[in-house]
């Protein structure tokens, strides 16, 4: 579903400095993949590159047929809009929108808005606990709570590819486990891709496979492969 | 501590240098524009009273008939009454020069008379001249001024004057070093302007200088009873009191204006210290933990606001003397208004003034950063030092205040009633205060009750910003404030000004009723014509109906410049634009007068009252006929019939003649043979057609100063929207990092951002429009019938302002937007990261 | 100041009304007027004659003398009256045409002060205000004002009222006899050529009675004063430069008018005088019966001019009339009378006594002396 091949990238600065060298990855449909690593290594710029946020500088990254190089921005902003769910570490839950619309917002971007979104929200709203708090406002609910939300939006759409940029780290290592338990398995269940950056090796190896990224590549993490 | 204050807060203004400066730039408008308006009439009238002082030299009373004067008994009568100690009669002539459109102000002096009471005016021959040329018949002295407006150059030998239909040709013989650089006017003889302007006989004015130890008031008392009718004796200062109750509406209006720019830059402010405050909450969470007091928070809050209000006001005082200084030199004293004329005023500094000025700047900073420096201060530290507190304080501003706003409508209904005090709408301009704030404190409910309405739009960028100004109601006042306050102030002007020229255009075309108009000058000037002329006109080819009018000045009013008298047919001709009697002289057995809004309002009479109005030194008693409506004399003008003035005045002179033609006969033809008649220069000729032009001309040159300042309030309006949006977009960066991770495009931010924008705008335009609606009523019905005494028909410009709006909102998108770039870069993208 | 600048900037227009040339006027409106002239063999006729002459160009009316105040305090007064028909081409049928000019100018010689209070006025001719009657005495401007009163079975009297800032006078001068004519019975020549001359007369030995007000101080005086009255069309030759001249009253109840005209080299080119005796008798000054020289001058610390304040005269004998010298000393020096800032005239008018010249030295007589043309020559 997600296919990286050779992906280099340097970023800008005194001196240059290079990122990726030749980085590959696949991802399957229904397979959740997290990324571990140091601090600065990347791991965000990497999940920013597959949503075709950032550009890279040679190589090629695939979301089902479509490769990202080479498609301009509004290309890419419909490709995200079909194909990718995301979830930040800061929820990102807008405060002027009730639950419902917060997760209709993906529907409504594909232009389907009206009694279906709605319909659809809802029942994403159901399947992440919080059906019958479907209209109230994001002020009235705890961080995990707000993460539930993002995930019910990042997954509306029914997305090719779910990204998840340190999802657990506002939260508490409860709340942690049990959202991340909600957000892989929602990935699984919808047969998405599901990639995930995070720090928490704890959190890491809840994935189906584990990946380091370290010296420009990645790599499969040994200490928690089978 | 004061340290502490200028690091920890007044540099912060550095930090936010868009919105620093935009504030700064509103107040420095509003300072500028009230400063210049201020400045422009105080020289104006300074240089008018100068030119009084001058002409009044050490005189203790002034004596004073109409422009035809009164008799010169009364002179040699008051000179040697015990009283008086010196007394120096003068005959003012506005001599009308031929071939030019300027007139000029001529005193007849006696040159012995003058040293003691008006020096000022002493002539002085040129070297060479003769030695006796003071009294010579035939020579003329000019002022700096005068010798440079009305001579082609400055060794010009003759001048030519107009006294009727006829011209005489004057010698200059030298000046009048004494008058002053500013005073346009000349001086000759009086024996030689009373032949030269068929004054023989008569006198405009003595001055009069006690003998010592006279108290004035007994003095003003004792000599008044012993005068004729229609004759003043006042102290000289009165016309300079007269013109300035006769200007002060004027400028009390502009100053309002002025006013109103100030306040909208104090609600930008406002805005941009709300926004800033918002922003920083953590910040001053922060530092209200490690121990900071209440007091100096808000203190230093305070002192954020003050220094953009000192440092707009600093801009402002500079701005101001600039504008003054260009419309001195662009549009002359009075902005157009023709107030002053023959003076040429001088920018003046007043420390006082200037204090008082950059004191209205720093009251305007303070007063915006007012309420969020109280809501900054009492917030709990905890609270604000945690994530996503900054919406919170955005959404406490959007609390419904429609109580308050019911309470300002009444308020202002209330304002509405009480009359002028001193001549002032005091109430009006109250309640278009209350009218502006009512409006502002409507703000929230109207934007909900907006946002309610237009529910039904489908597409993802109107549903998120609709949704967002929905919950979230306070933006729209934190945005939209200046834009209703500005709306409202440009909507009511516009409804004001277009109801005003659409009646006066009425008005002109209802006073202009003949197909020629003819006149050897206007009221007040030395042309005439008389019998022999009159018969000449009718005697011309095509001329049909002839009929004459004469105006003169008439001492009507006490304390006010004098009214002028129309001496016409009244019932036999072409009516009056009447608003209340009739035009047929009414059973009584006085004769009729026909009276201006103006008079009727100040003298408080009505169609059928009687009143007296003196002819040559004699009370007539007359019968109020009707009421009409003048634009042209704000002074007030009264029309008798022409047979009955010229017999209790025995003045059978003509001013101007309005003229019939025979069917068929062309205006242009008949036009240049009156022209051949009399000589192109000593008469003018017009169509109703250029009068009308010229006249809309005028009242639209009278106008450019209030479009100027209507223009200068749209756009701090708009700096609201732009500082707002800056704002929010910094404070939403995360949100916008977000939809462009789900699927936004850069473009369409910049859309949503606008349509936020278009939307904030439109709910302020709207309420805007409508409190300038009812503005525009205030200073239709009470402002300008109490400042200026006339009435007109209202008449909204509903294509011109749907056009505005429309603009004003598109505009608003637009700046939103620009304003909101950094929203749409691509860095902003990742501030999803970033831990808000 | 004040009030008084008036005075000075009017007298402006009075010298040079008085002085100045028809010839030197030009321009349009300023016309050369015509003028009667002066003719001898015009026999004067009063009281018609002591009214005002208004064809004639000039004409003045001139009081001067001495006063004595309760306390026995002595000052010296001068009034004059000037009426002027100024060179204009006026024919207006306005009230305030300038056609006549009324100037006058009063002073007070007071030692205690040691300079002149004086004071000047100007006006166009308009009655009531301003007036110069025909038929008799009667000069009047506003409130100052030389009358003729003869209430019946009185023998009539002379009013002099002045209110000037500093002082004021209101006095009745009452003469002794019949005017004094001067010259050819009136007819008094000035230069060699005949149309240099004026008509002139003078009333000399006036008994001077009234109240005397200076700056806050009212005093009653009396004293003995004369008066000139004198008209002409063009008095003043083209060579002169100025002239001295007195007026005294002899204390054994006689009269002397003299006169000199001095060219710019200060030598006399015409004289005349007249010398009435205690007996009534008259005898007229011929030019070359007169003989001044000075015997002191003063120069004055303001104009820098130089004024022979003390003069003796010498007349020469006529038949049987002795030769007689007389010298001339003044109150005070200074009794100038600066118009300089407004029309460059500078000259001396005061108070004088006359003495007996040589060995007995004895005061014969009181009156008045005036000198012109010594700061400048006196245009004309």
């Amino acid at each position: 579903m997600l296919r990286i091949e050779q992906l280099d990238k340097t970023i800008a600065g005194h001196p240059p400095r290079a990122l990726f060298r030749a980085l590959d990855l696949q991802v399957a449909a229904g397979e959740c993949v997290a990324i571990i690593g140091e601090s600065g290594v990347g791991k965000s710029t990497l999940l920013n590159c597959m949503a075709g946020l950032e550009t890279m500088d040679s190589g090629s990254i695939r979301v089902g047929d479509t490769e990202l190089a080479g498609l301009d921005d509004d290309a890419l902003s419909h490709l995200r809009r079909d194909h990718f769910g995301f979830v930040f570490q800061a929820f990102h839950v807008l405060p002027h929108l009730s639950l419902r619309h917060n997760v209709a917002v993906p529907l409504w971007l594909q232009g389907r808005g009206g009694a279906e979104a709605d319909r659809l929200a809802a029942r994403m709203l159901e399947r992440v606990g919080l059906g019958p708090r479907a209209d109230d406002w994001p002020q009235h609910l705890s961080g995990g709570e707000l993460q539930r939300v993002a995930i019910a939006r990042a997954l509306v759409h029914r997305p090719s590819v779910v990204l998840a940029d340190e999802p657990t780290g506002n939260l508490d290592p409860a709340r942690a486990a049990d959202v991340l338990d909600l957000l892989l398995s929602s990935v699984r269940e919808a047969g998405a891709a599901g990639v995930l950056v995070t720090h928490s090796r704890a959190a890491a190896q809840r994935a189906d496979r584990v990946l380091e990224l370290k010296d420009m590549r990645l790599s499969p993490a040994m200490a928690y492969s089978a | 501590m004061t340290r502490s204050i200028l690091r920890l807060f007044v540099a912060s203004l550095a930090r936010r240098r868009l919105a620093s400066a935009l504030s700064l730039l509103a107040i420095a408008l509003g300072v500028a524009l009230g400063l210049a308006v201020q400045l422009i009439h105080d020289a104006a009238l300074d240089e008018f009273g100068r030119g009084m002082r001058t002409l009044a030299g050490e005189a203790d009373l002034q004596v004073r008939g109409g422009r035809a004067g009164f008799d010169e008994g009364v002179y040699l009568a008051l000179a040697r009454r015990p009283e008086v100690a010196e007394a120096s009669p003068v005959v003012e002539i506005e001599a009308r020069l031929p071939g030019r459109a300027t007139t000029l102000r001529l005193y007849g002096i006696d040159v012995f008379r003058l040293a003691t009471v008006q020096p000022a005016l002493m002539p002085r021959a040129t070297a060479n001249d003769a030695r006796f040329a003071a009294l010579a018949p035939d020579a003329v002295f000019l002022s700096t001024a005068a010798q440079q407006t009305v001579l082609d150059s400055p060794l010009q030998p003759v001048l030519t004057v107009q006294s009727g239909v006829h011209e005489t040709a004057l010698r200059v013989a030298g000046m009048v070093p004494g008058a002053g650089v500013g005073q346009s006017l000349a001086v000759m003889d009086i024996a030689a302007a009373q032949e030269t302007f068929g004054m023989l006989g008569r006198l405009s004015r003595i001055d009069i200088q006690l003998a010592p130890g006279v108290d004035r008031a007994q003095a003003r008392a004792s000599l008044g009873a012993f005068l004729p009718a229609g004759i003043t004796i006042a102290p000289p200062d009165a016309p300079v009191s007269e013109t300035t109750a006769l200007t002060r509406a004027y400028r009390v209006n502009l100053s309002m204006l002025a006013a109103i720019a100030l306040l909208t830059g104090g609600f930008l402010v406002f805005s941009t210290q709300w926004l800033a405050v918002v922003r920083r909450r953590r910040e001053f969470a922060l530092l209200r933990a490690l121990g900071m007091a209440r007091r100096t928070l808000m203190r230093g809050l305070l002192a954020e606001g003050g220094v953009t209000g000192l440092a707009g006001g600093i801009a402002g005082v500079a701005l101001g003397h600039l504008l003054a200084l260009m419309a001195f030199v662009l549009i002359g004293g009075d902005l157009g208004a023709g107030y002053f004329a023959s003076t040429r005023p001088t920018l003046q500094f007043s420390p006082w003034l200037i204090a008082g000025y950059l004191a209205l700047g720093v009251i305007a900073g303070l007063a915006g950063a007012w309420l969020p420096a109280r809501e900054a201060a009492s917030m709990a530290p905890a609270s604000g030092l945690r994530a996503g507190a900054a919406d919170t304080a955005v959404h406490a501003l959007g609390r419904s205040r429609l109580r308050r706003a019911v309470a300002c409508i009444a308020l202002a209904a209330v304002a509405c009633l009480p009359p002028p005090i001193a001549g002032i709408p005091v109430g009006g301009y109250v309640a278009v205060a209350f009218a502006l704030a009512a409006a502002v404190l409507a703000l929230p409910s109207a934007t909900a009750l907006a946002m309610h309405v237009a529910s039904g739009g489908r597409g993802v960028i109107w549903r998120l910003a609709h949704a967002r100004l929905a919950a979230a109601p306070g933006q729209s006042i934190v945005a939209g404030a200046g834009v209703v306050a500005s709306v409202a102030l440009a909507s009511a002007m516009a409804i004001m000004v277009s109801s005003f020229r659409v009646s006066v255009d009425d008005w002109l075309v209802s006073v202009l009723p003949a197909d020629l108009y003819l006149r050897a000058s206007s009221a007040g000037a030395s042309g005439f014509l008389d019998a022999d002329a009159l018969a000449r006109i009718r005697a011309n080819a095509g001329v049909d109906f002839v009929e004459p009018v004469r105006a003169v000045d008439l001492r009507l009013i006490e304390g006010r410049p004098p009214v002028t008298l129309l001496a016409r047919s009244v019932s036999r001709g072409w009516g009056l634009p009447l608003v209340s009697g009739s035009l047929h002289e009414n059973a009584s057995a006085l004769p009729g007068v026909w009276i201006s809004e103006a008079v009727a309002d100040l003298l408080h009479l009505a169609p059928g009252d009687a009143m007296t109005i003196p002819f040559d030194g004699q009370a007539v008693q007359f019968s109020v006929g009707g009421v009409w409506r003048d634009y042209a004399r704000q002074n007030g003008a009264v029309v008798v019939d022409l047979d009955t003035y010229r017999r209790l005045s025995g003045d059978d002179r003509i001013n101007d003649v309005a003229i019939r033609l025979v069917r068929g006969a062309s205006a242009d033809t008949v036009a240049a043979a009156l022209r051949d008649l009399f000589g192109a220069q000593t008469v003018e000729i017009a169509l109703p057609g250029e009068i009308r032009a010229v006249s809309l001309k005028i009242f639209d040159r009278t106008f450019v100063v209030t479009y100027l300042m209507e223009a200068v309030a749209i756009v701090i309006g708009l700096f609201g929207i732009a500082t707002t949006f800056a704002a929010l977009t910094m404070a939403r960066r995360g949100e916008f990092g977000m939809l462009r991770h789900i699927g936004l495009g850069r473009r369409d931010i910049g859309m949503l951002i606008a349509v936020e924008g278009a939307l904030c705008a439109a709910v302020g335009v709207g309420v805007g429009l409508i409190a300038g609606g009812s503005i525009a009523w205030v200073l239709i019905e009470v402002v300008n019938r109490q400042s200026f005494h006339w009435s007109m028909d209202i008449h909204v410009p509903f294509s011109g302002l749907l056009l505005f709006s429309l603009g004003l909102v598109g505009l608003a998108a637009l700046v939103a937007r620009l304003a909101g770039y950094r929203a749409m870069r691509q860095r902003a993208v990742l501030a999803v990261r970033e831990d808000w | 100041m004040g009030r008084d600048t008036r005075g000075i900037l009017a007298a402006a227009l009075l010298w040079l009304a008085l002085w100045q040339t028809p010839a030197a006027f030009g321009g349009a409106g300023v016309g050369v007027m015509s003028y009667p002239p002066v003719i001898a063999g015009r026999a004067l006729s009063f009281p018609r004659d002591h009214g005002a002459h208004p064809g004639y160009r000039t004409e003045w009316w001139y009081v001067t003398g001495w006063l004595r105040d309760e306390a026995g305090r002595e000052r010296g007064f001068q009034l004059t009256f000037f009426r002027v028909r100024p060179p204009l081409d006026v024919t207006g049928s306005s009230r305030f045409s300038p056609q006549q000019l009324i100037l006058a100018h009063a002073a007070l010689a007071d030692p205690a002060n040691g300079r002149l209070f004086h004071a000047e006025r100007a006006e166009r001719v308009l009655p009531p205000l301003v007036a110069a009657d025909a038929g008799n005495t009667d000069v009047k401007l506003h409130d100052w004002r030389l009358a003729w009163s003869a209430p019946a079975g009185a023998p009539g009297h002379y009013r002099a009222h002045v209110q000037a800032g500093t002082f004021a006078f209101d006095l009745e001068l009452t003469p002794d006899g019949e005017p004094l004519l001067n010259g050819d019975a009136g007819f008094s020549r000035k230069a060699s050529a005949p149309e240099h001359a004026s008509y002139y007369y003078s009333r000399p030995q006036l008994k001077a009675e009234g109240q005397l007000r200076l700056q806050d101080a009212q005093h009653v005086v009396s004293g003995k004063a004369w008066l000139d009255h004198e008209w002409s069309s063009e008095i003043m030759p083209p060579d002169a430069s100025g002239w001295d001249w007195i007026g005294i009253n002899l204390d054994d109840g006689g009269a002397l008018m003299a006169f000199r005209m001095r060219n710019l080299d200060g030598a006399q080119i015409w004289a005349g005088g007249t010398l009435r005796m205690p007996d009534g008798r008259v005898r007229i000054l011929a030019p070359d019966a007169l003989h001044f020289s000075v015997r002191r001058s003063w120069r004055s610390p303001r104009s820098g001019a130089t004024y022979p304040v003390e003069m003796e005269l010498e007349i020469a004998a006529e038949g049987a009339q002795p030769a007689r010298r007389v010298r001339i000393a003044p109150m005070m020096d200074d009794q100038e009378l600066d118009s300089r800032r407004s029309t460059g005239a500078i000259y001396w008018e005061g108070a004088v006594r006359v003495f007996e010249a040589g060995a007995s030295a004895r005061e014969i007589g009181r009156g008045y002396l005036e000198m012109t043309g010594y700061a400048d020559p006196l245009k004309m």
